[in-house]
């Protein structure tokens, strides 16, 4: 089940960061004028993959909140990484007497590794839809109070995105400008919906998040 | 404005008998004391009227002060009231057009010029310690008649200038100034009106590393401060400034010292001994409760004197923190409280009669199971020292735990699954509240404020009626959904092979030093040690990955060593070289980017 769901993310992954190397050894001739660096904050509701999680924390959904960088290698493709929270309280189970109790925090962190793929066609475009795959591996901790936290990390799983940005502003993305080395910037509202699949020891932790963010596109 | 306090003064004889004059006699001068009446100096100053004196308690106090005439200021005790410029740039003190003033008994600290006298007739600027001004101490310009008696200059770019011959420096102590006395364009003779002062390592005084002076009567040499660095400038058995200057000091009546400490408006207390050490030395056979005392020395010769010590006193009483300390169960009740101790920094308060008060019983609010464990808490009871939880399977007397006083407490070690019960009781037992005086050798056996009070636990103890009954199953609580408990890994120990490798080892020396040192560290080395176990899990399953990652941190290591093993000039050389390198090559892609936009042009 674990390779079932790996092999295909990393492989699309791959072929992702063949074509990303293929560009970037194309040489400086393939410059590109959007801003080559952003970085994103998000935030928004992650919808864990687990059928009893509303029994045990209440809600089958939990605030989710991440940060983001990337680089763009050409005006379609950017590589970037995430690291990402949510945090759940709840109960847990009392093992004499199989009844809920107890006071149990969950705290699920997700680290991606991801490329995206942009459909732009100008630097100015308004709406600019996005779909990217990544890698990823999450952390996790059980914090039971009184009894101590259990913590550990899962196996490599892989994680799927699509979303759309809104331009909010610009500034100095011009072909001159950029080729000028002047400063330039690109901001973004976007929506974005993500799969995230990883497991440990064959309990699938992943899920869908559904998150409203900010990004930034500059030249440093 | 800022006002820190630290300590307070025990007592306030100059205050008090200014006052009980002024409650007496309506109408003359009154005395306003900051922060008790007023809660800054410069307050109490525009509140004065002619002839009153604001008296400042101890304390650090920071403000920039203008004088008013006919109005004293007065700190307690120089030694205890600092005092350090609001605004660096203005002097720390000004007075400007105000006759007829006495300001004294104040450490001033950190100033670029601590006092400033423009035109004013009949100062006193008497017992300051003036420390590090990084311009100049006192600046008296013309029309000003002032005198500097019986003050310290330690550490200041310049001690005095003056501009005028009217400002008579008498009794004072100059060390380690840059310059001792100057006057604008030298004009003014600095031999002239300067007399019985004390001299030492002042630069402009040095001659061959010889201390020369200025004025008659002088003394040089090393005046033997207890701890400039402490800013206590009293002076120790030995001191050349000793009895040498014009009148007498208030405190002994003798020749009247050099320095902020001596003539006749020096602090009349000892400075305050430093916090007692108490330990609990009870015996069994015979019987006895004692309590050995210690305590650092004062070492003004006034109190620490091979010919003519002064002492200490111990105060000491039982349960209740603070003065009066009215003890009086010392030697079998024949030492009672304050014990005169001597030239002497240890006492043994022997054979104590500790009671101890009984508490009442203890409410248990809560006993809730968790793994192996159950966590009680209970309703604090005044006055008590600690707790004992009692608990079993069938009784509470099975089993007891002190827990010090708190009010919560988890029992370890219990069979998950089995009903316990608990209860607790409260624990009692006498405490003695120590503090020290110094007092020096005059015929009036000056006496100096409490020390830090200092608290000790004898005697037996006294246990409470139980509490009420709770009872807690102890079970594992397991989270959602059920995950491993994994430990972190290295990816530098797949990589090298053991833990125990060189590289390894370098690499763990350097989050030693460098990582854990600092908060940001401390975050990067938790990122990785949560981020880098699958990596190294997926490391030791591929041998032929290991050489690439060991290429990959081989820099990393080399960096480490390098990092460790090298002295700071090498290190900043490194720096230099990488700086010179980043910009170098920045330089040549500005330089191909302006040739491509030219060629493009």
């Amino acid at each position: 089940l674990k390779s079932a769901f790996f092999w295909p993310g990393f492989c699309v992954f791959a072929l992702s960061l063949m074509i990303a190397g293929q560009v970037a050894a194309q040489g400086e001739s393939a410059s590109i004028e959007s801003p080559r660096w952003s970085y994103e904050i998000r935030g928004g509701n992650y919808h864990p993959d687990l059928d009893l999680f509303e029994t045990f924390y209440g809600d089958n959904k939990e605030d989710y909140f991440g940060l983001a960088g990337s680089y763009r290698l050409k005006e379609w493709l950017e590589i970037g990484g995430e690291y990402s929270q949510m945090r759940a309280k709840g109960v847990g189970i009392l093992t004499s007497t199989q009844a809920l109790g107890g006071s149990v925090t969950y705290r699920f962190n997700p680290v991606q590794i991801y490329s995206n793929f942009i459909f732009q066609r100008r630097l100015s475009q308004r709406v600019v839809p996005y779909v990217g795959l990544g890698l990823t591996v999450a952390e996790y901790e059980q914090d039971v109070e009184i009894q101590g936290s259990i913590d550990g990390h899962t196996d490599l799983g892989y994680s799927a995105r699509l979303g759309v940005r809104f331009l909010v502003g610009s500034k100095g993305l011009t072909a001159t400008a950029a080729s000028a080395g002047n400063p330039d910037w690109r901001s973004y509202i976007f929506l974005e919906a993500q799969q995230i699949s990883v497991e440990v020891d064959d309990i699938e932790l992943g899920g869908q998040s559904y998150m409203l963010g900010f990004r930034m596109e500059f030249n440093p | 404005m800022k006002l820190r306090r630290s300590t307070r003064a025990q007592s306030l004889p100059i205050a008090g008998l200014v006052l009980l004059g002024s409650v007496c006699q309506p109408g003359l001068a009154a005395t306003l004391v900051v922060p008790t009446d007023f809660a800054t100096i410069q307050a109490a100053i525009d509140a004065a009227n002619a002839q009153d004196v604001v008296l400042v308690e101890p304390g650090s106090y920071v403000e920039n002060l203008n004088l008013r005439a006919n109005v004293d200021v007065r700190g307690r005790e120089a030694a205890r009231t600092w005092l350090e410029p609001q605004d660096g740039q203005l002097p720390t003190v000004s007075i400007s057009g105000a006759d007829n003033l006495l300001f004294a008994n104040f450490t001033l600290v950190d100033a670029l010029v601590a006092v400033q006298v423009v035109a004013s007739s009949s100062v006193q600027i008497a017992s300051v310690v003036f420390d590090g001004s990084t311009a100049v101490a006192i600046t008296a310009g013309i029309n000003s008649t002032v005198d500097v008696t019986n003050n310290v200059f330690f550490a200041n770019a310049t001690a005095v200038q003056r501009s005028t011959a009217d400002i008579d420096i008498t009794n004072n102590i100059f060390r380690s100034n840059d310059i001792t006395i100057t006057s604008p364009l030298g004009l003014i003779n600095n031999n002239i009106n300067v007399e019985a002062n004390c001299w030492s390592n002042n630069t402009d005084l040095l001659v061959n590393g010889i201390d020369t002076s200025y004025g008659s009567g002088a003394v040089t040499g090393n005046p033997q401060f207890i701890d400039p660095s402490a800013r206590d400038f009293h002076l120790q058995q030995g001191s050349p400034c000793i009895d040498i200057g014009v009148g007498n000091d208030i405190i002994d009546n003798t020749i009247a010292d050099a320095g902020a400490y001596g003539g006749q408006l020096a602090d009349a207390s000892p400075f305050p001994v430093a916090q007692p050490t108490l330990t609990d030395s009870s015996t069994t056979a015979p019987a006895a409760t004692n309590i050995d005392v210690s305590w650092m020395p004062n070492e003004s010769y006034l109190v620490t004197n091979s010919v003519l010590p002064g002492g200490y006193r111990v105060y000491y009483k039982q349960n209740t923190a603070g003065p009066p300390y009215d003890g009086g169960d010392a030697s079998g009740g024949t030492a009672p409280s304050p014990i005169d101790a001597g030239d002497t920094t240890a006492l043994t308060l022997g054979d104590l009669n500790p009671v101890a008060a009984f508490a009442l019983a203890p409410r248990l609010l809560t006993a809730t199971g968790a793994n192996e464990s159950v966590e009680l808490n209970w309703e604090a009871v005044l006055g008590v020292n600690g707790y004992r939880v009692g608990y079993g399977i069938n009784s509470t007397d099975e089993n007891e735990v002190d827990t010090g006083d708190v009010t919560r407490f988890t029992v370890t070690g219990l069979i998950n699954g089995t009903t316990y019960r608990f209860s607790i009781s409260a624990l009692t037992q006498a405490i003695y509240y120590v503090t020290v005086t110094a007092v020096d050798s005059t015929q009036n056996q000056n006496e100096s404020d409490f020390s830090v009070e200092q608290s000790i636990q004898v005697g037996p103890i006294n246990e409470s009626p139980r509490s009420n009954e709770l009872t807690a199953l102890p079970e594992f609580i397991q989270p959602f959904p059920p995950l491993p408990d994994n430990g972190g890994c290295f990816i530098a120990t797949a990589a090298f092979g053991a833990d125990w490798a060189a590289e390894v080892q370098a690499l763990r020396d350097f989050r030693d030093r460098f990582l854990l040192n600092n908060a940001a560290g401390r975050w990067l080395v938790a990122q990785y040690y949560r981020l880098s176990p699958p990596l190294a899990e997926r490391l030791q399953e591929r041998e032929y990955l290991k050489p690439i990652v060991r290429g990959l941190l081989a820099p990393v290591v080399a960096l480490s060593l390098f990092m460790l093993a090298s002295s700071p000039l090498a290190k900043a050389g490194v720096v230099g070289l990488l700086l010179s390198l980043v910009i170098l090559i920045h330089r040549r892609q500005q330089r191909a980017r302006s040739q491509r936009v030219s060629n493009g042009s």
